[in-house]
């Protein structure tokens, strides 16, 4: 426990604090991007940009238009203005198959994100057989060691999304995504349909795993605390528009802007607790 | 680390069966429908069905004759079991065209949406538009009477039903994750509807194709006793129906027994729907 | 303000095909908030459906005492399914206070407004006039407290009223609740998965697993000093804030 901030010590992996500065251009750049909905803008001119390794927290209430952008991210609604680029390169609006890889979102809802009738280890096979050249005995190997990653036993291949909790529903969407080797992660209110209890195995999966393997990762939640676990940075948005973008650090001792305290100060704290 | 690992992962074959054994509906639809099809299969007649006796017409049903003799002296019994291959021959082989052509046009609709999804809305909107018996009459007229009217007519109307069910169910499962999921995996268009949506709506469609085997049943039943539909002497459920209304006052049996076995065989393609919908819980 | 309304539940089982609950025991003293906290499938919202009368069918109690002094409302998880999606917001209120209090439909009208301007819904007197999905999920979930509160309850009942509320908007019903139990004496069972929510209202904690009571006491005192891995457990879910320099934060 790092006393200093009040961050658990989860996922604290090596892209923390201090790691040498990428390249201008690694990672996932958002420039200026808007979103618009039935003819309403529902994201403004919104930039930011996410490296290797690092985790983004974009907090926003319903309503802020934090879903449509993370779905303009990943390519399922088109940009009104503005670019997404990966790693310098700019992802259109027609992207193609591996564009579609590099960029992995996991949803909210753990119940309706796994096709019922399909087991695991067919989900993943099916992935791993058009994201690689592996021979079916790799393919076998790699679902058992995405599996692996996201604390799940082995013979979770074998069965289907029914029998499974939320959270562990949650990390097979994680496995899922890891599946094609994604550049980038968007994780959409990724906790926000699960019991408290277990928000916080899903979170150190997905930042741990973030980190381990150098993905840009975009964390989305209405929950600060969710954000303050795992995120380096923090960016509020509120009514389509970012009102503060500031170092994790910074941010949960002296937030700037009045919505970001008032944010702060509605989380439920418990009694006594440091 | 892991919260729970439920009991021993059942296949989900097994599971089905084991509910399927406790639904009365499904357990009465099989049963019934599986002594239809044996003797449609076996045809088990006791005579041969269109031996003429003419000194023995119209014969009240009797120990030799189960469902006595029609105008012609022909037993009505073996008329009837082999109306029965027939009848069931054409419904089900009717039923395939529109089963596969409005399976494939509901899930492409309703997966792609849109002016291709729009443009299915119309065309369905205006089959459904007309009364469907004349439009099955117009076709048979057109195409010719027997069998080969009853196949393009089915052709032509039978999908309607299977596109608008399919494309509500396809629709509906496009707003779940998992399908946003395998595009966003790199998977194409065509294995995201065949491998991922396909299998989700199968249920569904063969459910209905249960209601439409009755229906194209009934309608060729129709068709025969209009004079439409399979041509003498074939025997056929329909045109001995019809044979027989003018004894019906005074010969009962001639037009009631096959009459009675075109109820069996649509009770039973009914229960037996009704039951696949209640083990697939689709209600 | 004192209340009245009290509830005692005393070795409570309920059972559909195996049993669910397994002698559930629990008080709430008139005025007291009592929070009954656990995971999905601890039975929490079960034992507060039984007290309701509300069990799902194929359910039943099984065994065991439930005692409610003075009269209990309900506040659900998902206002939208539980308000009528063809009636005006303000009507419905003005329906359940004609049948309380039997007066005319024009003072049940003005109560009805009185009882949404005190949940401090925005322009009552408009949004009173809207449909329940014209409204927000937190204006919603303020109608159907100003709903139960029309019941005059002296005993409030909530199954994870702000679960699907966003933070502020909790915050601000949280908040209402505390300020209804000040002003109306009512005493409230609360139900939630997450102890810091439970923590904002109640004094008084139940933890439950399995259909069981596994342990309890003064919210502070339990999540000071954990005593059971339970307890624990939950207190550890609680995600950590840093506290806020220079914050009006309590």
């Amino acid at each position: 426990m790092s006393e200093s901030t009040g961050r658990p010590s989860v996922a604290e992996g090596t892209g923390g604090v201090g790691v040498v500065p990428e390249a201008a251009g690694a990672g996932l750049e958002v420039v200026d991007a808007s979103v618009e909905f039935a003819g309403r803008r529902v994201v403004d001119r919104v930039s930011f940009g996410v490296r290797p390794g690092r985790i983004l927290g974009l907090v926003g209430e319903s309503g802020s238009g934090k879903t449509s952008l993370a779905r303009a991210i990943v390519g399922s609604v088109p940009l009104a203005t503005g670019r997404v680029r990966l790693g310098g390169m700019e992802l259109g609006r027609r992207r193609s198959s591996a564009e579609r890889r590099a960029v992995q979102l996991v949803q909210q809802d753990p119940f309706a994100s796994l096709n019922p009738l399909l087991t695991v280890g067919q989900v993943l096979d099916e992935l791993l057989r058009t994201s690689s050249s592996r021979g079916r005995a790799a393919r076998r190997e790699r679902a058992a060691e995405l599996v692996a990653l996201v604390d799940l036993p082995a013979d979770a291949l074998a069965r289907y999304p029914r029998e499974f909790s939320g959270g562990q529903r949650q990390r097979i969407a994680i496995a899922r995504a890891l599946a094609v080797e994604p550049r980038v992660l968007v994780a959409d209110e990724p906790t926000s349909s699960l019991d408290v209890s277990v928000q916080r195995t899903v979170l150190d999966v997905l930042a741990g795993l973030g980190r381990r393997m150098r993905l840009a990762t975009l964390l989305i939640s209405h929950d600060l605390s969710v954000i303050n676990a795992v995120c380096d940075e923090v960016a509020v948005l509120r009514a389509g528009v970012v009102v503060e973008h500031a170092p994790s650090e910074r941010f949960f001792r002296h937030p700037e802007h009045p919505y970001s305290r008032a944010l702060l100060e509605a989380v439920p704290r418990l009694p006594g607790r440091r | 680390m892991t919260e729970v690992t439920s009991v021993a992962a059942r296949r989900p074959s097994a599971r089905w069966l084991r509910r399927a054994r406790r639904t009365p509906t499904l357990v009465a639809g099989a049963a019934i429908m599986l002594a239809v099809v044996a003797v449609a299969v076996f045809s088990p007649t006791p005579y041969d069905p269109s031996a003429q006796d003419l000194g023995n017409g119209l014969a009240a049903p009797s120990l030799a004759h189960w469902f006595g003799t029609d105008q012609l002296g022909r037993d009505i019994l073996s008329r009837v079991i082999a109306a029965t291959g027939t009848d069931l021959r054409i419904a089900v082989l009717a039923a395939v065209t529109p089963f596969l052509v409005g399976v494939s046009i509901g899930l492409v609709s309703g997966y792609a949406g849109g002016r291709i999804d729009w443009l299915v809305g119309r065309v369905v909107d205006t089959f459904v538009a007309f009364p469907f018996y004349v439009l099955v009459i117009v076709v048979v007229f057109a195409a010719g009477t027997g069998e080969r009217g009853i196949f393009v007519a089915y052709a032509l109307v039978g999908w309607i039903g299977y596109a608008r069910v399919i494309r509500a169910k396809t629709r509906s499962l496009c707003r779940e994750g998992w399908v946003e999921a395998a595009r966003g995996g790199g998977l194409s268009h065509v294995r995201v509807v065949g491998h991922h949506l396909l299998p989700n709506v199968l249920a569904q469609a063969v459910v209905l194709a249960m209601t439409e085997i009755l229906l194209i049943m009934v309608a060729v039943v129709t068709l025969g006793y209009l004079g439409l539909g399979v041509q003498p002497p074939t025997p056929d459920w329909g045109t001995m129906i019809s044979d027989g209304q003018l004894f019906l006052t005074t010969k009962w049996w001639v037009a009631t027994l096959p009459g009675l076995a075109v109820v069996t065989t649509g009770v039973g393609l009914s229960l037996l729907g009704d039951g696949l919908a209640d083990v697939w819980r689709l209600r | 303000m004192t209340g009245t309304g009290r509830l005692a539940v005393d070795d409570l089982r309920v059972a559909g095909e195996t049993e669910l609950l397994h002698g559930i025991s629990l008080a709430v003293a008139p005025g007291e908030a009592v929070g009954v906290v656990g995971e999905s499938g601890s039975g929490k919202s079960l034992t507060l459906r039984a007290v309701m009368g509300l069990l799902p069918r194929g359910l039943r109690v099984s065994g065991g005492r439930i005692r409610v002094d003075g009269t209990a409302a309900m506040v659900f998880q998902d206002p939208l399914s539980f308000l009528d999606p063809l009636a005006r917001v303000g009507s419905q209120v003005a329906e359940v206070c004609r049948t309380v209090h039997r007066g005319s439909p024009r003072a049940s009208r003005t109560r009805a407004l009185e009882l949404l301007e005190s949940v401090r819904l925005p322009d009552a007197a408009v949004l009173a006039r809207r449909y329940p999905h014209q409204l927000s999920g937190g204006q919603r979930q303020r109608v159907l407290i100003a709903l139960a509160l029309a019941r005059e309850p002296d005993l409030l009942l909530c199954d994870e009223p702000t679960t699907a509320l966003d933070v502020t908007v909790q915050r601000e019903v949280l908040d209402l609740i505390a300020r209804l139990r000040a002003e109306r004496g009512l005493s409230v069972l609360f139900v939630s998965h997450d102890l810091a929510v439970v923590a904002q209202v109640c004094e008084r904690v139940v933890v439950m697993r399995e259909g069981r009571v596994v342990d309890g006491g003064a919210t502070v005192d339990l999540v000071t000093r954990p005593t059971s891995d339970d307890v624990r457990a939950l207190v550890d879910a609680v995600l950590p804030l840093p506290v806020l320099a220079g914050g009006s934060d309590e």
